[in-house]
């Protein structure tokens, strides 16, 4: 049985198109997402500041993770924000300054 | 007596091997989000790697040749290309991401920056498959693997309602954000079913020059292997579940985590996290190195063989010597992890057509497999298998773009 | 009368030499062209420019690519049919690989891996 012969350009479709859809993974955020991934990593700073307290890792991983979310922190106040009303704009800003609280703690806990 | 040993060794290995950066990051980005209820695309990955695992031992036991050999000899050059180059560049891929996963383990046990890791660990897995034999990586890496049995002591510690875990092993519509949930379910099933995997387990079936005698550890160490490997992914979607969803903790980086198994287990669950993620990731790393040598090196007749003074083979070490560096380069330069595990594992996903299809006629051909063709029971397997794979294809570059957060 | 399947069981089989060692695939086949007589196998083709013919315009202009790149000359080693012993699972033939151009690459990659500590030694690995 013969497999049959797939022609280059199919190929060439296909690899454009992966090509296509990791540029278009890094497009604009969306407000949701934005906030969503504000306050995980609030919770995600909260949970490791806890645990440097109880001594469950390394005050070494606790400055590595507020480093992290340093960035992220970072990254969303450089961000341009897809279709954003008052309302969000005016969340996602607590969220920041949430997520800023969290990683001053988590400092003091690690030493930073 | 050594045939239970040869079946213990080979499931030893199997377990050991099942979980790497993908399997990793996918079950706990699929837990932290969705809770259990992506436990059945861990139970359809693991099941159709089963199947697939043990047809690819069953024909390198019967032929003493391998898949590739076996794709280039019944396909010709025409048949064979396209699977090679998809897998030489998903494969590639995912190498990278697993050398990454070493240099994370490495970043957050010594604070030293995971791109400084990428060189010396490509190196070290170059030393190793330089110098060490088949067994050094079948066997060494495996065994070192079972670290990552620290993942269902975890779960267990945690203690789970055992009845919405097992709710979970069935498909479900998802309550929220359809889109990410499906691209979750896409990734794990392109972490389990990857096709350097069964490429692997066919020239270890060489290798270790298994003939029809090995049948039967064909099949146990390709079931019992890959079931219990599946139950370690699962077991990391359950403690992800239980540790991240209820605060609302979103898998984004590696980093994350570190704190994974801390709630369970305390320190030590930092540690062991850190152990298996290092550990199983440099295993895979020297896997997928070789994987992708064998292939090429079957592919075009070249003298192949990990039992092999380098010098006796030089084309073939000569692959994966470059492999291994050329894979490390991204991590040097940076590459965020996470981002390429999961791109690696839906690409994985979508080029399953091309190694799967090709089985189906394979292991129906008497000429090949004599009287050991696949029964009604495999074909029924192999055809949803495929059929699964086709739909994988065709769903992986919209899911990417909708769900690839 | 026996016949042979030239594209089922001799073109893409893995050749070996009389010590087993493997010398490629059968790339490629020619035929003698007769005047009123059938055509006759003529020679076996070991050669990545004889694969690239077969796979067309694209991988012919990629494999004349790199051979301008790396300056090597690609090279075809013609297997007269003659020196065929055995066609099973393998193709034998009657020759010693490291006599043939088959080989070319192996040999020349084995000058360079000689020189890094490791690649000749035991531990472990069969001496072969």
């Amino acid at each position: 049985m013969r497999i049959p012969h797939r022609s280059w350009s199919t190929l060439g479709a296909v690899v454009i198109a992966l090509a296509g859809a990791l540029v278009a993974c890094s497009g604009a955020t969306e407000p949701d997402k934005q906030l969503d991934s504000l306050r995980s990593w609030q919770a995600s700073v909260r949970l490791a500041t806890s645990a440097v307290h109880l001594g469950w890792t390394p005050r070494r991983y606790g400055r590595q993770l507020h480093d992290q979310g340093a960035s992220v922190l970072e990254e969303s106040r450089k961000a341009k924000l897809k279709d954003a009303s008052a309302a969000d704009s005016a969340a996602i800003r607590g969220a920041q300054r949430a997520l800023e609280a969290s990683l001053d703690s988590l400092a003091a806990a690690a030493g930073s | 007596m050594k045939k239970f040993g040869e079946i213990a060794l080979g499931v030893v290995t199997s377990i050991g091997g099942f979980l790497e950066v993908g399997s990793i990051a996918t079950s706990a980005q699929a837990g932290s989000e969705f809770g259990f209820q992506l436990g059945w695309a861990v139970l359809v990955g693991s099941v159709a790697l089963m199947f697939l695992m043990e047809m690819s031992g069953r024909l390198s036991a019967v032929t003493t040749r391998t898949f590739a050999d076996q794709l280039r000899e019944r396909f010709g050059i025409r048949g064979f290309l396209l699977p090679l180059v998809a897998v030489l560049a998903v494969s590639f891929l995912v190498l990278s991401s697993e050398i990454g996963g070493v240099a994370i383990a490495l970043q957050m046990a010594t604070g030293v920056g995971f791109r400084v890791w990428a060189l010396p660990i490509a190196f070290l897995g170059w030393l190793v498959l330089w110098r060490g034999t088949f067994g050094t990586v079948e066997k060494g890496a495996a065994m070192l693997g079972l670290v990552s049995i620290v993942f269902a002591i975890a779960a267990a510690a945690l203690h789970p309602r055992w009845s919405s875990i097992a709710a979970g092993l069935v498909p479900s519509a998802p309550a929220h954000d359809r889109a990410r949930y499906w691209y979750l379910a896409l990734s794990i099933l392109g972490a389990s079913i990857s096709p350097y995997l069964y490429f692997f387990y066919s020239s270890g079936a060489v290798e270790d020059k298994w003939t029809t005698e090995h049948l039967s550890v064909n099949r146990v160490t390709a079931s019992l292997g890959n079931i219990f490997g599946g139950g370690l992914a699962l077991m990391g979607v359950v403690v992800a579940a239980l540790v991240f969803l209820p605060r609302g903790i979103r898998v984004e980086r590696y980093e994350q985590l570190g704190m994974l198994l801390t709630p369970a287990l305390h320190h030590p669950g930092f540690v062991f996290f850190l152990a298996t993620l290092g550990i199983t990731c440099f295993g895979t790393t020297l896997e997928i190195t070789l994987s992708l040598a064998y292939v090429l090196a079957q592919g075009l007749g070249w003298t192949w063989s990990e039992n092999l003074r380098p010098s006796r083979d030089s084309r073939f070490s000569t692959t994966y010597t470059i492999t291994i560096f050329l894979a490390a380069i991204p991590i040097l330069l940076g590459a965020d992890v996470l981002k390429l595990t999961n791109v690696s594992m839906v690409l994985t996903a979508a080029s399953l057509p091309l190694s799967v299809l090709p089985l189906i006629v394979l292991m129906n051909d008497r000429e090949v497999m004599e009287r050991h063709v696949n029964g009604i029971a495999g074909n029924v397997a192999l055809v949803a298998i495929a059929i699964m794979s086709v739909v994988l294809f065709v769903v992986a570059v919209p899911l990417q773009i909708m769900g690839g957060g | 009368m026996s016949s042979l399947d030239l594209v089922h069981d001799v073109l893409d089989m893995q050749l070996v030499d009389r010590a087993g060692e493997k010398m490629g695939r059968v790339d490629g086949i020619t035929l003698e062209l007769r005047d009123g007589e059938p055509p006759r196998v003529a020679e076996l083709l070991v050669g990545g420019t004889v694969l690239a013919d077969r796979l067309g315009g694209w991988m012919v202009a990629l494999a004349q690519l790199f051979a301008h790149v790396t300056g090597a000359k690609p090279v075809v080693t013609r297997v007269p049919f003659a020196v065929v012993q055995e066609i099973s699972s393998t193709i034998t033939l009657d020759a010693q690989g490291g006599a043939t151009s088959a080989l070319r690459t192996e040999r020349w990659l084995d000058r360079i891996i000689c020189r890094i500590p490791g690649s000749s030694d035991k531990s472990g690995k069969e001496q072969k």
